[in-house]
C-alpha cells in the first residue's frame, strides 16, 4: 500500500499524517510509502512510479487555486484507475456526487471534523481499499453511446430494452432502474451477443430470463417483469440461451 | 394524416354519402389508438373536420362543375369528375386550410392539460351540426324531393363560410391561450427570482450580523490577550467558542450554490423548490461545481420538467421516515452533456418503476400521475434528452441528461 497526502496548510498536513500513522500502527497494517507533500507536481511524479494499491488525501484548494484538488485527482485516474480517492477539506466545498461521478472520488472528509470521527473516516477509506483489491475485478458495465446519448449501467443489472409511442426513443428497463433515450432497437441488438429480439418491440438480455411461457408468449425475469416474445422466435432464442451456458461453463 | 384522406376519397367514390358515418367511426377508433394520450374532444375534432371539410369542397367543385359546363356534359363525365377532380381540388383546399392552421393545431396537441376542453367541444357539436344536416340533405333529396334541392347551393356556401369563420376563431383562440400560458410562465418566473433575492437579502442581513458579532468577539479576545495571562485568554476563547450567533446557519448558505446555475428561469424555480422544502424541513444538499448554462432544451419545456421533478422528490422525501434531497448539476466536457440529478428519500412502500410513467398510475393516490406522463411527453420531442430513473433502497433518483445538440 502507498499513502498520497496532498495538503498545502503544513499544520493540517503534520496533523492527517500523524493521525495516519497511528491507524497504521493500532492496526497493524503496512504502508511501502507515505508520501506527503504541498506540490500536486511532486505527487504526481511520485505516483507515475507507484501504481500498487494506492490511497489519496487530497485537500481541493490548494495554494489558492480554488479547483486544483479536482484537476490533481483527474491525473491521477489517468495513470492509476482504480487507486482510492478522498479529499479532505472544508464543509463548503464538499460535492460527493459531483466527484465520484467525475473521478470516481470515494469520499469527502471535513478537515474540521473531531479527532475520533476524522480517524474512523480514514479507517473506512483504508477498509474500502483493501476489499477492492480483494475481491478483485469490478462489475462488468454496459456503456452505450451515440451521438443522441451516453449512459452505462451494470450488465447483470438489464432486463430488456423495449419500443415506446414515439419512433426511435427506446426504454432501457434494469432491474432497479430505467433509462429513456433515443435509440433503434437493431443498434441495440447488435452490441452484444447476448441481446436478442424476441419481439417487433422488445430486445431482451439473454443472460437475465428466468422462464419462457410458451402459452402466453412472454418472457419472465423474476416475479414482476415480464415482455412480450413472439412465437417463432421462441426457438431460436432457447436455442441462444443453450449456447450460452455452454459457453459460460466451458470458461 | 396523408394516408387517410386518400382512403376517404376511394371509399366514397366506392360508396355512397353514408359512408362518411363509418369513415367518421374509423377516424375516430384509428386516431385513438395512434394517439394513445389524446383527449378524446381532439380526435373527435380532427375526425369530423376531415370528414366535414372533404365533403363540402368535394360537393362545392361538384356542384360549379355543374353549373359551368352544363348538366348534359356533367351527367356524361359524372365519373371522370367525381373520381378526379373533385378529390384533388378538395385535397388542395385542404392543404391549403391546414398550412393556415397548422400552428393551432400544434399548439392543441402540445400543451393538451393547459387549455380548456369546452371551447373545443362547442367547436365539435357545430361541426358536427353542419355534418348532420349536410348528410341528411342527401338523404332527402335522394328519397323525399327525388331531386335536385333548392336550398343546397345556399347551404353550401354557408358551410364554407363555417369553415373559414372556424379556423380563424380557432387561429384567434389557440394565439390568445399561448400568449396566456407564456404570460403565466412570466409572472411564475418573476416570483421565483423575487423569492430567491429575498432569501439572498436575508442571509445578507445575516452576514452583517455575524461580521457585527465576529468584530466584537476580537475586540474581547484582544483585551484578554492584553492581560497575558493564559487563562484568562483560554477563557475568553471558550467564552466565544460556546457563543450562539456566532456561527452562520449552515444551511440556508447553501442556496449561494446556485451562482453557478445561470440559465435564470431554472436558477428561480430551484430556489423556490428548496425553499419550500426547507419550509416542510427536508433538509436540501447541493451540488453545483461546474459553469451550467446554454441547455440544448427549449425553456419552458425545460422549467415544466424540472417543477414536476421537484414536485415529485419533495412530496415524497416530506412523507419519508429520514427525508432528505439532493440537487446535483453536472457538466462533463468530453461527453458534451449536462446532467441534472434529483434525489430523494420515499416512504416505505413499493414502488414499480415501470409503471410511474403510465398517464393514470401514481404512488400519490388517483388521477395525480399526470406529471411523469407530460415529462415523458415533452421527453418525446428531444432526441438529445434522455432520463435515468432508479428507486434502491428507498431512494428514488432521476437523472435528466441533456446532450449538447450536433448539428443536423
Amino acid at each position: 500500500m502507498n499513502i498520497f497526502l496532498l495538503e498545502d496548510d503544513i499544520l493540517q498536513q503534520q496533523r492527517l499524517d500523524l493521525i495516519i500513522r497511528e491507524i497504521l500502527l493500532e492496526k497493524r497494517w503496512s504502508a511501502q510509502s507515505i508520501i506527503t507533500t504541498a506540490r500536486p507536481d511532486f505527487l504526481l511524479e511520485k505516483v507515475q512510479k507507484t501504481v500498487d494499491q494506492n490511497i489519496y488525501f487530497l485537500d481541493i484548494e490548494l495554494n489558492g487555486e480554488k479547483r486544483k484538488g479536482l484537476e490533481v485527482a483527474s491525473q491521477i485516474r489517468q495513470i492509476d484507475p482504480h487507486g482510492v480517492i478522498v479529499f479532505i477539506t472544508t464543509h463548503s466545498e464538499f460535492a460527493p456526487i459531483t466527484y465520484a461521478y467525475k473521478v470516481s472520488a470515494f469520499d469527502f472528509i471535513a478537515k474540521d471534523s473531531p479527532v475520533d470521527e476524522l480517524k474512523q473516516r480514514l479507517i473506512d477509506c483504508f477498509e474500502n481499499l483493501f476489499n477492492v483489491q480483494t475481491t478483485g475485478k469490478k462489475e462488468e458495465l454496459f456503456i452505450f453511446n451515440n451521438q443522441h446519448t451516453s449512459f452505462q449501467v451494470p450488465f447483470s443489472d438489464i432486463l430488456y430494452f423495449e419500443t415506446t409511442d414515439i419512433s426511435h426513443k427506446l426504454r432501457l428497463i434494469c432491474k432497479n432502474r430505467l433509462v429513456n433515450f433515443y435509440a433503434t432497437l437493431g443498434e441495440i441488438e447488435k452490441l452484444d451477443p447476448r441481446f436478442f429480439k424476441v419481439h417487433r418491440s422488445f430486445v431482451v438480455n439473454l443472460e437475465n430470463i428466468a422462464q419462457i411461457n410458451r402459452a402466453e408468449g412472454l418472457i419472465y425475469f423474476d416475479k414482476s417483469q415480464s415482455c412480450m416474445i413472439s412465437r417463432r422466435k421462441i426457438k431460436s432464442a432457447l436455442e441462444k440461451m443453450n449456447a450460452l451456458n455452454q459457453l459460460f461453463q466451458e470458461n | 394524416m396523408i394516408i387517410l384522406p386518400v382512403i376517404s376519397t376511394v371509399v366514397y367514390l366506392l360508396f355512397n354519402y353514408w359512408v362518411f358515418v363509418a369513415i367518421m367511426i374509423y377516424f375516430f377508433v384509428v386516431g385513438k389508438r395512434l394517439n394513445k394520450d389524446y383527449s378524446i374532444n381532439l380526435i373527435w375534432f380532427f375526425g369530423i373536420y376531415t370528414t366535414f371539410s372533404y365533403a363540402i369542397f368535394g360537393y362545392f367543385i361538384n356542384s360549379s362543375m355543374l353549373h359551368f359546363i352544363g348538366e348534359e356534359l356533367f351527367d356524361r363525365y359524372i365519373y371522370l369528375i367525381s373520381m378526379t377532380i373533385s378529390p384533388v381540388f378538395s385535397v388542395i383546399c385542404n392543404l391549403i386550410l391546414l398550412r393556415l392552421i397548422r400552428p393551432s393545431i400544434s399548439f392543441l396537441e402540445k400543451y393538451q392539460d393547459n387549455w380548456n376542453q369546452i371551447f373545443l367541444l362547442i367547436i365539435n357539436v357545430l361541426l358536427t351540426l353542419c355534418c348532420i344536416i349536410q348528410f341528411s340533405n342527401y338523404w332527402i333529396e335522394e328519397y323525399i324531393l327525388k331531386g335536385e334541392n333548392p336550398v343546397r347551393k345556399y347551404l353550401i356556401v354557408v358551410f364554407i363560410l363555417v369553415i373559414i369563420l372556424l379556423i380563424v376563431y380557432l387561429n384567434i383562440k389557440t394565439r390568445q391561450m399561448d400568449k396566456q400560458r407564456i404570460q403565466e410562465l412570466k409572472d411564475n418566473q418573476l416570483a421565483d427570482l423575487t423569492s430567491y433575492v429575498q432569501q439572498i437579502e436575508a442571509m445578507y442581513g445575516e452576514l452583517r450580523g455575524f461580521r457585527h458579532d465576529y468584530h466584537n468577539v476580537l475586540i474581547s479576545l484582544n483585551e484578554s490577550l492584553k492581560t497575558k495571562n493564559l487563562s484568562i485568554i483560554e477563557d475568553t476563547y471558550n467564552q466565544i467558542l460556546n457563543q450562539e450567533g456566532i456561527t452562520l446557519d449552515d444551511e440556508h448558505y447553501s442556496l449561494t450554490r446556485l451562482n453557478n446555475l445561470k440559465t435564470l428561469p431554472i436558477k428561480g424555480i430551484f430556489s423556490t423548490h428548496i425553499i419550500q422544502a426547507w419550509q416542510k424541513n427536508i433538509p436540501v444538499t447541493i451540488e453545483i461545481d461546474d459553469v451550467i448554462q446554454n441547455e440544448a432544451i427549449d425553456i419552458l419545456d425545460y422549467v415544466r420538467i424540472a417543477s414536476i421533478l421537484l414536485d415529485n422528490a419533495i412530496e415524497a422525501a416530506e412523507k419519508a421516515q429520514n427525508p432528505f434531497l439532493t440537487i446535483v448539476f453536472l457538466r462533463d466536457d468530453r461527453k458534451k452533456e449536462i446532467q441534472l440529478i434529483i434525489e430523494n428519500s420515499c416512504p416505505d412502500e413499493v414502488i414499480d418503476i415501470t409503471k410511474i410513467f403510465q398517464k393514470d398510475y401514481s404512488t400519490k393516490g388517483e388521477n395525480r400521475g399526470v406529471g411523469l406522463a407530460t415529462v415523458q411527453a415533452i421527453l418525446q420531442n428531444y432526441p438529445n434528452l434522455s432520463l435515468q430513473t432508479e428507486y434502491q433502497l428507498g431512494v428514488f433518483r432521476q437523472v435528466l441528461m441533456i446532450k449538447e445538440e450536433f448539428p443536423q
